[in-house]
Order: structure tokens, then sequence, then C-alpha cells
């Protein structure tokens, strides 16, 4: 059961795997960093998602690693490691210039307000996009070697998976770069937005602060799109396990031997027990790199849960109450500003929601399609029952932190507390404004 | 499944006069002719128009519906807050968006629609395979059961609401009877599933209880070997029980279909005709729902073993060769994977639909207390809602739109139990027989099993389990209280202050006190209004 | 005790009367079915009708007296009504077959305790703890109270027309209360059969860890070393059997085993003090052994058994808690926002707040008895699943898959699990009964709570004369 035997028994099957010519040379390679010279005729890593990473690479987010091969990713260079040292460290001076800018009249140019709680909202916000900004840089910090070790793990399993079945897996990322755009436009139509509704003439820290209050939303987001890159990319591999795992279950079995007209189909459940030892070590690393971005990701993942919400309710309100302000004036500058910020954060929250979903679906569905395998002989139902008795109640969740799981509902969770909010706070707005109407008309 | 007649009657046929209904009314595009022929769903693209058309005639009527009785929200508008009349709008649209929905799903899912009762077929076919007896019959009759209930119900409203509440002496008042055609058409639709749905369930109780007929095969088997009384105490009671039936239905023996084909040249199990005068299809397997299957014996086991002396299967049981019942147990198995997959298919087809339900149930029984509380505070509400002047009619209302939700829950989480008893009554098997054979068989399929989920959700949002139902009331209680509260204390703020104006007056002195009066006596009316019998 | 509430519940009509008998007199069974909600429904809509022996109708009855009593009458209406209507749904059926199937059960239970030599010689006693009778005690004293309370009350304002009023405040939250009370019962039952099995999974769990020391368990060698002890090894029966009675007498006296109220969790696991040379072995191991099918079946009979109760019992406990509910918070807001500041000044307003106070801690203690007594069942049931475990670890053959005995474990370990998916007790699967559902009506409680102190009484209260 351990998995040392299944390593072993790999080995005797050799003969069933195709070989791919570029995969043998580059994997006697040393991981020494002077075999970067040889890089150049390999293909890029994560090719598909490169605009993001080099994004997050350029703001200090993730290190600027080494391409070693087709297939891994090194430690970065001294250079490369000084250099996202740096970037961090702006980062940190200019956080720790915005928030004394905060305290102090400086930013008083960009507080305006109709309502003493509409500057007590703008705070609290500016505030949770500070704080989950500096924690995403500070966690990213930390995990620099974890998220090496994702990368490098997964890269492992494409050429594991190149190796056996001659299959180069896709990543289906495009999403991303759409992604990166519409944070792009949204956060530069929110700085124009910012800075024309300033009055008077602005001085350079409110320009600073306005940039980087821009500057932290955008990283913020495109983080978060990174992560649900990479579940996106792990639950294509979730995928292709399961595929290979379809194609003996009885249903296809079935199939098989209507389209054959021959002999009773068992032929095909020969490779069955090969087959089934390489899906389960690569459902088990597949498993485990999906814990590590789990650890990794799960910190900001809350933190920016929390912000997003906050967001989504003030806006919501913001909205409705221009809506229906029954004096008639339509600000259009909150109702862009609230529609810009809502289209941002609802978009977010449902891609987070949905790669997490997709992913547990996928990784929860092989012991299902495990359990449609119906194979004649004890050894191969001795297969099916090892597995299926490990993944008892192995329920495989994506946490924030523990305190919640991640999924499809998650959506819908928060926009109901949303609505439930919102239904509280508008009938305390009510309550308000009729009490302000008959004042208004007794005095009249 | 290449044989000219089939072994089963398909499903399909109890859902005649549903199905004729439903294409009248527009809630199906489907042929007419294949189904009555064939009794198959196929696309049927003059149904497609036909639907279509329909929709855009509902949807004019609808509007013009809205239009004509909404004289009142007009200066509804101008008297409350814009909020309100957004609110009040969008409750009022949302019954088409339900009905809607109901009617684009179906257009888009016509061809999927016919496969899944094809799947239902085939496992049907399985089943007779495995000696496994189905009876269809009682579908028929609960559909037409669910049908007259809601006639009752859309009638009882519309009628009482058109006498009590709407002014008849105009001619354009007739338009009323639009109002309930987008519940009417949810329903039909709803009605599909929730009996397509029963029987999914069915089907899952029949593979129990063939598990649980082996468990009693062997129980005698073995009591017969043993052959001693010492579990008479466990058997006795079973074959003492007889029913108190005079005469059993005419018993139809699964063994003894080909003998019947041979000597008749007629297949018993395709004879046609309506459900209650398929006296000679199966009997009813009587198994309640409330206590296990072996509480209450099936009346035909004690029968079969005296009527039928030439088959001999009183003196055998197939749990004591492991090897001959693993096929029989795998085929079980596979049955049930399959049926689950059935369940999850006809979730995925009514997905939107149910959930478009969900939040309508929700929101209109929200709405509805809401109003009814307003309406007692004699304070103006939409056009559309008007039924909550009427508490009897408010009841009615909220019985028959919850009742809908509920009854859907109710089932799913029913289908969903008797799906997860099969891996106990196949673990009865193996401990009846306490072979190591046996055992290994029953492990390895229970492994299975346990994995084998049929969990109906809408949309992935939320499980349709008894305990979203739990949640959902909680949610309505809340909103219900902060809305009520929120009305209230308005109401006792322009009453204070009003008071405070004319307590100034010296003419408004009186007024004030009979305010103040009508101010204490608030929480009485409520009450008394809402309980009593109501003059509006 | 039991036999107390059971005449009650007789008595008012809950449950019919013979009811263990499928045969007997059908008018004389359901005589006090018919006729006690006959009586209420009179009471009920008399005093709505006539408008008179109400304590709403009062003069001194102001509106937040008239408010509470009319939703404490309403509420106790719906309670009866569906608790009635659910006690007529199955009748005799259900205690019948309950019956039934505890003869089974408690037959193989007799058998399988003489093929383990367990108390020969002793009389199968139900001992209580102190707890129980204790428990017991609080319950009655605290119904008694609330029923006097309401009857003093009610006498001294109506005089001998207290009757009607009485009929529809305390009398249906009574009604309730010992519905939930049968409930509690049957599942003490049910628990008490758990235990029993579990004493018999004990058994096989010692002889099994007196077969093989703790060292040998992951040893292929203890195998061979089985068999040698085996054969060579004459085992006295006596000598063991005393022994045997000897351990299960001192365990018997370490804790109570028929003891309904306590969770019994670490008793079985104690076994310290059992510390046993490995030369003695016995002839009786394989016949204990051999109860283990009919253990696995009586489990699995067990379980159907509470399957059968939670259908019956399980939909009248939704009513009951809501209703409990809705009383406590009302309870508390009145308390809170009305006692608190005009206590004393209108006698009605006060004996209102007081009922509600009252009904709440009453119906929140059987609420209480009745999540514990579930949660001990299901703990229970988890135990013998638990035990089993650990007689398949003490099993050198552990890792073969072939040995009969490890694949009646996995067997039995398998079922449990499959059970554990599809049963636990609940009320139409609404809630489980369950501590969680304690958590979750807390917080509901908490946000209703929030909302409702908001409100404002005090220029109600002012109206009403109470305040200045």
């Amino acid at each position: 059961m351990s998995p040392n035997t299944w390593v072993i028994e790999m080995n005797s099957h050799k003969s069933r795997l195709f070989t791919h010519p570029q995969a043998h040379p580059r994997s006697q390679l040393s991981n020494d960093a002077f075999a970067r010279r040889a890089v150049s005729n390999d293909n890029p890593v994560f090719e598909d998602i490169s605009t993001i990473l080099s994004v997050l690479k350029a703001s200090g987010l993730l290190p600027f690693y080494e391409q070693l091969s087709s297939y891994e990713v090194g430690p970065p260079s001294k250079t490369n490691e000084f250099y996202s040292f740096f970037v961090r460290g702006v980062v940190h001076a200019l956080t720790i210039f915005n928030i004394y800018s905060l305290i102090t009249p400086n930013s008083a140019q960009l507080f305006f307000s109709l309502r003493e709680t509409d500057n007590v909202n703008q705070w609290i916000e500016l505030l949770l996009c500070i704080f989950t900004y500096t924690l995403t840089v500070f966690v990213c910090a930390r995990n620099t070697k974890s998220m090496l070790e994702i990368m490098n793990e997964i890269l492992k399993l494409d050429k594991e998976v190149l190796r056996q079945f001659g299959v180069v897996l896709s990543n289906n990322c495009n999403f991303s770069v759409k992604f990166l755009v519409v944070i792009v436009c949204c956060q530069a139509y929110i700085m124009v937005l910012r800075i024309y509704a300033v009055k008077g003439a602005i001085t350079p820290t409110s320009y600073i602060l306005i940039a980087f209050y821009a500057f932290q939303n955008g990283l913020t987001a495109t983080y978060i799109v990174f992560a649900s890159a990479l579940l996106r990319i792990v639950c294509i591999r979730f995928h292709f396990v399961n595929q290979l795992l379809n194609a003996f279950t009885y249903v296809q079995q079935q199939k098989l031997a209507k389209k054959s007209r021959r002999q009773p189909p068992v032929s095909n459940m020969e490779h069955f027990p090969e087959d089934s030892l390489f899906i389960y070590r690569t459902h088990n690393k597949l498993l485990r790199i999906y814990k590590s971005i789990n650890e990794c990701c799960s910190l900001i993942i809350v933190c920016f849960l929390g912000y997003s919400f906050y967001t989504v309710t003030t806006n919501w309100y913001n909205l409705f109450v221009q809506i229906t302000n029954n004096k008639g004036i339509i600000s259009a500058h909150i109702l862009q500003w609230c529609l810009a910020w809502l289209c941002l954060h609802t978009s977010l929250l449902a891609l987070l929601s949905r790669s997490c979903g997709a992913t547990t679906y996928e990784a929860n569905s092989t012991s299902q399609i495990l359990a449609r395998v119906y194979g004649k002989s004890k050894e191969f139902q001795n297969i099916i029952d090892k597995f299926l008795t490990k993944s008892i109640k192995q329920e495989v969740q994506f946490t924030a932190y523990g305190f919640f799981a991640i999924d499809n509902s998650t959506l819908f969770k928060i926009f109901s507390a949303v609505t439930t909010y919102l239904v509280i706070l508008i009938q305390f707005k009510q309550l308000e404004d009729s009490k302000l109407e008959e004042q208004v008309q007794n005095e009249v | 499944m290449s044989q000219p007649t089939p072994l089963v009657q398909p499903l399909l046929l109890q859902f005649q006069q549903l199905f004729f209904i439903s294409k009248i009314v527009g809630v199906l595009p489907q042929d007419l002719d294949k189904f009555r022929h064939k009794n198959m769903l196929e696309k049927s693209r003059n149904g497609m128009f036909y639907m279509l058309g329909v929709l855009s005639v509902y949807v004019v009527l609808y509007n013009l519906l809205i239009y004509s009785f909404g004289e009142e929200d007009r200066t509804l508008k101008a008297s409350q807050s814009t909020l309100t009349f957004v609110i009040g709008l969008f409750l009022t649209y949302i019954g088409l968006i339900m009905m809607a929905t109901d009617q684009l799903t179906a257009l888009f899912n016509q061809g999927q629609l016919g496969e899944l009762y094809e799947r239902i077929r085939v496992v049907d076919e399985r089943l007779y395979r495995e000696e496994c007896l189905l009876d269809n019959s009682c579908i028929a009759k609960r559909i037409r059961i669910m049908l007259i209930m809601t006639f009752i119900f859309e009638i009882s409203i519309l009628v009482a609401t058109y006498i009590n509440l709407v002014d008849y002496t105009q001619w354009l008042s007739l338009l009323w009877i639009v109002s309930a055609v987008p519940t009417f058409i949810n329903t039909l639709d709803k009605i599909w599933f929730a009996v397509s749905l029963y029987a999914l369930k069915e089907r899952f109780e029949a593979i129990n209880a063939t598990l649980e007929d082996l468990v009693m095969e062997h129980e005698k088997y073995k009591t017969w070997l043993s052959g001693n009384d010492a579990t008479t105490a466990t058997v006795g009671n079973r074959t003492t029980d007889h029913p108190p039936q005079s005469s059993p239905p005419p018993q139809y023996d699964s063994n003894l279909e080909y003998l019947y084909k041979e000597l008749g040249g007629i297949d018993v199990g395709s004879l046609r005709g309506s459900g209650s005068k398929n006296r000679n299809k199966v009997a009813p397997i009587a198994h309640s729902m409330n206590s296990f299957g072996e509480s209450i014996p099936t009346p035909y086991k004690p029968q079969r073993m005296n009527t039928n002396p030439m088959i001999n299967m009183a003196h055998e049981s197939e749990l004591s060769n492991a090897t001959k019942v693993e096929e029989k147990l795998n085929n079980l198995c596979q049955v049930h994977d399959e049926i689950c997959e059935i369940g999850k298919a006809m979730n995925g087809l009514w997905s939107y639909p149910i959930l478009s339900l969900m939040a309508y149930g929700f929101l209109i029984f929200t709405a509805q207390l809401y109003f009814l509380y307003c309406a007692t505070q004699f304070q103006s509400i939409p056009s559309l809602f008007r039924s909550a002047k009427n508490p009897f009619i408010t009841v009615i209302v909220l019985v028959y739109t919850s009742g809908k939700c509920i009854y859907l829950i109710y089932l799913s989480w029913k289908t969903s139990l008797a799906s997860k008893r099969t891996g106990i009554s196949l673990h009865k098997c193996g401990v009846v027989a306490d072979d190591n054979l046996l055992y290994e068989i029953v492990n390895h399929l229970s492994l299975k099993l346990l994995n084998h989920s049929v969990d109906f959700s809408a949309c992935g949002f939320f499980t349709l389990d008894m305990e979203t139902l739990y949640g959902v009331s909680g949610g309505i209680t809340s909103y219900l209280i902060i809305l009520i509260q929120f009305n209230l204390a308005a109401q006792q703020a322009k009453d204070a202050i009003q008071s405070f104006n004319s307590f100034n007056d010296t003419a408004g002195f009186v007024g004030a006190a009979t305010e103040m009066d009508n101010e204490s006596s608030t929480l009485y009316d409520m009450v008394t209004t809402t309980m009593m019998s109501p003059t509006y | 005790m039991i036999q107390i509430m059971n005449w009650l519940s007789m008595a008012i009509g809950l449950i019919p009367l013979n009811r263990q008998q499928l045969h007997s007199n059908f008018l004389v069974d359901y005589v006090m079915m018919v006729l006690v909600p006959c009586l209420y429904l009179i009471a009920y809509f008399g005093i709505i009708v006539m408008q008179r022996f109400g304590l709403a109708f009062l003069d001194a009855c102001n509106s937040v007296c008239r408010l509470s009593n009319n939703l404490f009458m309403h509420l106790g209406a719906f309670l009866y009504v569906t608790i009635f209507v659910m006690s007529l749904y199955r009748r005799k059926q259900f205690f019948v077959d309950f019956e039934t199937h505890l003869a089974e059960i408690d037959v193989v239970i007799k058998k399988c305790r003489q093929v383990a030599d367990l108390d020969k010689s002793r009389v199968k006693a139900v001992k209580h703890s102190v707890a129980y009778h204790f428990t017991w005690l609080f319950v009655f004293g605290v119904f008694i109270f609330a029923l006097y309370y309401d009857a003093s009350a009610l006498y001294g304002t109506f005089g001998e027309y207290a009757i009607i009023p009485f009929m529809v405040s305390s009398f249906p939250y009574l009604a309730g209360s010992i519905i939930q009370g049968e409930f509690i019962y049957h599942v003490s039952v049910i628990s008490n059969r758990f235990e029993q099995i579990n004493t018999l999974f004990e058994k096989i769990n010692q002889e099994a860890r007196r077969r093989h020391a703790p060292i040998q368990v992951f040893d292929i060698e203890s195998e061979g070393k089985k068999q040698e002890r085996k054969s060579a090894v004459i085992a006295t029966k006596t000598a063991f059997g005393i022994e045997q009675k000897l351990a299960d007498e001192m365990k018997r006296q370490k804790s109570p085993h028929e003891d309904e109220d306590e969770m019994n969790t670490s008793d079985e696991e104690d076994d310290d003090i059992f510390d046993y040379n490995d030369t003695n072995t016995e002839n009786t191991e394989s016949t204990s052994e051999t109860n283990l099918p009919d253990l696995f079946k009586l489990h699995d009979k067990i379980l159907s058994l509470s399957v059968l109760t939670n259908g019956e019992f399980g939909p009248q406990c939704v009513p009951y808690m809501a209703a409990c509910f809705v009383v406590s918070i009302f309870g508390i807001f009145l308390e809170t926002k009305v006692n608190f500041i005009v206590g004393g000044k209108s006698p009605v307003l006060d004996y209102m707040t007081y009922l509600y106070v009252i009904w709440s801690i009453t119906t929140m203690v059987v609420a209480y008895i009745v999540l514990r007594l579930c949660c001990n069942a299901n703990n229970h049931s988890k135990q013998s699943a638990m035990i089993v475990h650990e007689i398949m670890q003490k099993k050198p053959a552990f890792m073969l898959s072939n040995d009969l005995f490890y694949n009646k474990m996995k067997s039995f370990t398998l079922q449990f699990l499959h059970w554990e998916g599809y049963f636990q007790f609940n009320g139409i699967g609404l809630f489980a009964l369950d501590y969680t559902f304690i958590f979750s009506t807390v917080s509901a409680a908490t946000s209703y709570l929030i909302v409702l102190l908001q409100f404002d009484m005090t220029a109600i209260l002012r109206s009403e004369g109470l305040m200045t």
C-alpha cells in the first residue's frame, strides 16, 4: 500500500509507454544554475498564464524563478531575489506613507462626503484594502518556496503524463488575460473618477495615494485570478485522471463490446492494474498539490473575501440610495463608482467560487468513477477496494483558512448575507427619511 | 434490447393525460402523435413554434393585466418611496419570470427529456430481468390527484379573489384570469418533475425490496435446515400475519412468464391499458415508508411457496450459493448506479426551473405575509397582491405555493434516503448468510454503494434537502420580523409627530386622544383582524 | 415513573388504551382519544365565539396582555392539533410493531448472553442511578408547579369555570410534553439494548485482548504462536468462568449500565485492571465469537427500531420545538420589556408573563432531555463500531483479506458507515436531534431577540396607563 511499491512496479511496464524524444535527455539535467544555458530551446512553463505571472513577478508577489527545463523551475538568482526584496520594501514604505497621510490632514482633499457615515465608510474600505494587500505581500514573501514547489510538482506531473501517454495537457487559462484586462480597465476608470471628483488642485500626495490605492486593489485582484488559474490547471489534471479511469467503467466497456463484436471485452481490462496504479499515484499527487495551494492562498483569500463582502454591501447600499433618491438628483459619479466596484468584485467572487467548486467536484468524482469499474477477478476488486477504502469520508475541500469551505454555494451564501444586511440598512434609511420628511412637512 | 415487444411497460404510458394538458397549455413542445403511438418524447419543430407563440401571448396578456389593474399602483408610487415601488414591481413580474424560465428550459431540453425516459425504460428492463418487481399503476393515480388539486387551488384562488376583491362590473376585469396562468404552468411543469422523481424512488425501493426478499428467503431456508422451532419467534410473526385480503390479486410470477408466452403467445408484460386496469400486472409491493420493509410482510411471499410447487424455490436460497448470487448483486449495484445517474440528469434538466420556483416561493411567501400585515394596518399595497387583503385567500395562496416547494424538497429527500438504504439491505444479505465469499462480495459492493450519491440541488447553490427548508423558514421569519418592526416603528414615529403637532392645536385636542387610542389598540387590532372573520 | 407517565398519557387521550394488544375493543381503546380533543375544541371555540371565560376578555387585561394571551392560546392550539393528528395517524400500529421487534431483539440478546456465559445467575434487573431518579423527580416537580400555578391563578379569577381557560392555556403544552416523554421512554429502551450488545462486544474484545499481547499485534509470527497456544494449552472452563464473572462484577459495580441519563463513553475502555496472563486461554473464546453475526444483526435490528421510533415521534418533535422556541422568545421579551418595568401594576399581565416564563423553562427542560437521550443512543451505536474496530486491530491476520473474521469485521464497519449516512434522530429531516440543534436555535433566538428588543414599548405602556 505504500507508494514505493507502485514506483517499483511502474518500471516493469515501460514497454507500453511512449517516449517523448525531448524528455529523456532533459531529465538527466541536474538542478544546477549552470544548466540555464540549455534552457533556450525549451517551451516556457505555464505559457497560458505568462501575462499574469509576469505582472505578479514584477510586483514582487511571485519569485523570479529560473526555468531549468521544460518541466522544472528553480529558485531565483541573487539579483532577482534582491529585486523582489526591493519591490516589497518599496510597497511597505508606500503603505506606511499611505497610513501616515491618512492620519494627517494631507489627504483631506480626498475625503469629501455628504454625511459623517460616508466618511467612516471610506475609511474602513481604505483600511481593509491596505490590510489585505499588505497581508498578501507578507504571505507571498513567506510562501515563495512552497509556490515554487507547487509549480515544480505540477510540471513533474505533466512530464510523467507525457511520458506515459504522450498527451500534453493544455491549461485553458485564457480567462486570466481577460480578467486582467477587466481589472486594469476598472482600476483605471476608478482612478479617473476619483481624480475628477476631487475639488481644487490636486496635490502630489493625492496622486500618490490614488495611484497606490488602485495599485493595491489591482494586485490583490490579480493574485486572486492567479490562484483561480492554478486551481483550473489542477482541475484539468484531475479531469484527465478521471477520463483515464472512465475508460474502465462498465458503461464504457459495454460500448466497446458492442463496437468490437468479437470476444467478450476482457481485453481492455488487461491494462487496468498498471493504469490504476498510475492513476492512484497521480491522484494522490494532485491532492497534495491542491492542499498546498490551499495552504498558500487561504489566508489571502479569507481577507479578500471579507474585504469584498464589505465593499459589495456598501456599494449596493449606495446604489440603492442613489436610485431611490426622492429628491431626483442622481449623482452620476456615485453611480459609476458603485457599478465599477460591483462589476469587479462580483466577477472575482464568481471566478473564485467556480474554480474552487469545479476542482473540488473533479477531485471527489474519482472515487465515484472508480465505483463504476467492475472487474471479474479478485485482483481487480482488491485494487478497487484499496482506493475506495482510503477515500471513504475523505471529503476534499478548499477551505478559507479552515473557517468555511469555498464552493459553488459560497457565492449564493454571500449573496443572501448581503441581502439581509441590505434590507436592514435600507429600512434604517427609510425610517430616517420618513422622520426627516415629516419634520420638513410639519415645518411647512 | 432489440426485441420487437418490450419486456416492460414504459413509464411514459402513465403520463398520457398530463402530456395532453401540457401540450395544450404550452408547457412541453414534444410531438403529440409520437407520444400517443410510441410512448416516446421526441423533438418537434411545430411544438416549439406553438410554445413560443403561447409564451408571447401570455407575456402580452400579463403586461396588459398589470397595466389595467395598476391605477392604484401609480398613486402608490407618489405616496411611497421609489424603493418600495421598485420592489413591488419586481415581485409582480417574478411570476412571469418563473413561467418564462420553465418554458424556455423545456424548449432547450426537448431532446434530453426523451432520452431520460428511455434510460428509465432500460433500467426497468434490467430490473425485470433481475426479478425485481415494479408497479407503475400508482403513478397515474398520483398524477390525477395532483392535477385535481392544482385545479382546485387555482380555481378557488381565482374565483375568491375575483368575487371579493375585483370590480367585476367592467369587462376588462375578465383579464384577471391571466393572473393564474404563470402559477398554473409552473405547477404543471413541476408535476412532471415530481412524478418522475417518485418513479425513481420506486425503483430504489424495488432494489431494496429485492435484497430484503433475498434475506427473508435465506432465513426461511435456514429455518427449514435447522428444523427446530428456535426461530419461529422471529419467523412466526410473518407467516401468520396474512393480510386481510379475501382474494389476492392474480399473481404475476416472473418465472412463469415464459410459460405464459408459450401458452398463449401473449406477453403479459406488455398488456396495455390505463393504469387502473392493469390487474394482470405485478402485485403491488406493500412497503410502508415509515418503518422498515421487514416489519410489514409482503403479502404474496408465503403464498408463493404454497401455490407454485413445481418451482422448487421453497427450500432453496439464492444466498447460499455465493458465486451465483454475485452476478445478481453486481447487476443490482449497476442498476443502482444507473438510477443515481438518471437522478443527476433529471436534476440537471430541471435545475433552473426549481431554482426559480424556490426563489419565487420565498419572495412571494414573505411578500404575502408582509402585505397581509400592511393590509390590516390599512396601508396601501400593490394591486397584484390584493389577495393579501383577505386572510383566507392569503392562507390558500400560501398553502399552494409552499406546498409545491415543500413537496419537491420532501420527495428529493426521500429519494436520497431510499438510495442510501440499499447498502444497509445489502449488508443484511451478508450477515444472514455468514459465508466468507459472500462477505467479500458484499464488502466490495458496499464500498461501491458508498460512492453512489444522488443529491439534488438547485444549480449547485443549495441542496434540495429538508435542512434547506429549515434555513429558508428561518430566513423568512427574520425578514418578516425586520420588515414589520420597521413598519411599526415608522408608524409610531409618524403618529408621534402627528399627535405632537395636533396637540398644539386646540381644535386637535380631542383628535390627539383618539389617535392615542388608535395607537394603543394597534396591537390588538392586528391580531383580531387576522384571526377573526375579516370584513374589508 | 414511566408507568405514571403512561397512565397520564392514556388518561389525556394521547395514546390508545391496550396499546400493545392488536385485537381489543375498539371503542374502549379510543374513547379518551375522542373525548379529550372534543373537550379541548369546545373550550377553544367557545372562548373565541362566546368571548367569555377567556383572559383576553377581562377588563383588567390591556392590549399587551391580550396579545400575549392570544398568542399563547393559538400556539397551544396549533401544537395540540398537530400532535393529536400525528398520534392518530398510526394509532396502535406503532406500539404493536415496537413490542414485536423488541421481543425479537430480546430473544437474540438472551441467546447471545447464554453463549457468552454472561450473568448466568443474575437476574437482569434494571438498576437506575441517582441521576435518573433525580431527573424524573425534577421534571415532575416542575410540571406540577406549572400546573398548580396556572390552575390556582385561573381559579382565583374564574371560579368553577376555570377549567375552560385551563384547557386552552396549559393543557396543550402538557400534552405535548407527555408525548415527548413517550419519545424519551422509547429512546431509552433502545439505548438500553445498545448497551447490552456493547457489553457483549466488549466481552469478545477482552477475549481477543487476552489472547494476543499488545506487542504481537502486527506480527505475522504470532499467527503461528496462536496455533501453538490453541493446541497446547488446556483451559478449565470453570476457572475462566469464575474469572469472567469477577470481571463482569467489577465492571458492573464501576458503572451502572442501565443508566439512561448518563453517557457511558469511557467505562467500557477502562480495562487496565483486567490484566490476565497469556497462558490462560479458554474454550469459550470461539463460542463468544460465534455471537458476532448475531450481534451484527442485532445492531442492525436496533437501528431499524430507532428508525421506526423516529418515524413515529420525530414529526411530533417539530411543533413542540417550534412552540418551545416561540414561548421562550416571547417569555424573554415580556420579562425584560414589560415585567421589568411595570411589574406588579397589573396582576393579569404579571400572570401572563409568569406563565410564559414557566412554560418556557418546562418545555426547554423536556427538549434538553430529548436531545440528550438521542445523543446518548447515537453514541452507544458508535461505541459498537469502535469496539469492533478495536477487536479488528488485535487480530494479527489484519492484513490478510481472506480471513472470515476480518471480513466480518470489515462488513460491520461498512454497514455502520452506511447507517451513519442514512439515519440520525431527526425531526422530519428538518433538524438533527443533536446538541448542534441547541446551537442553531440559540443563535437564531439571539438574532431575533436583538431585533425584537429594539422595539419601543414605552409608548404603548404609557398609553395603557401602566407608566407615567
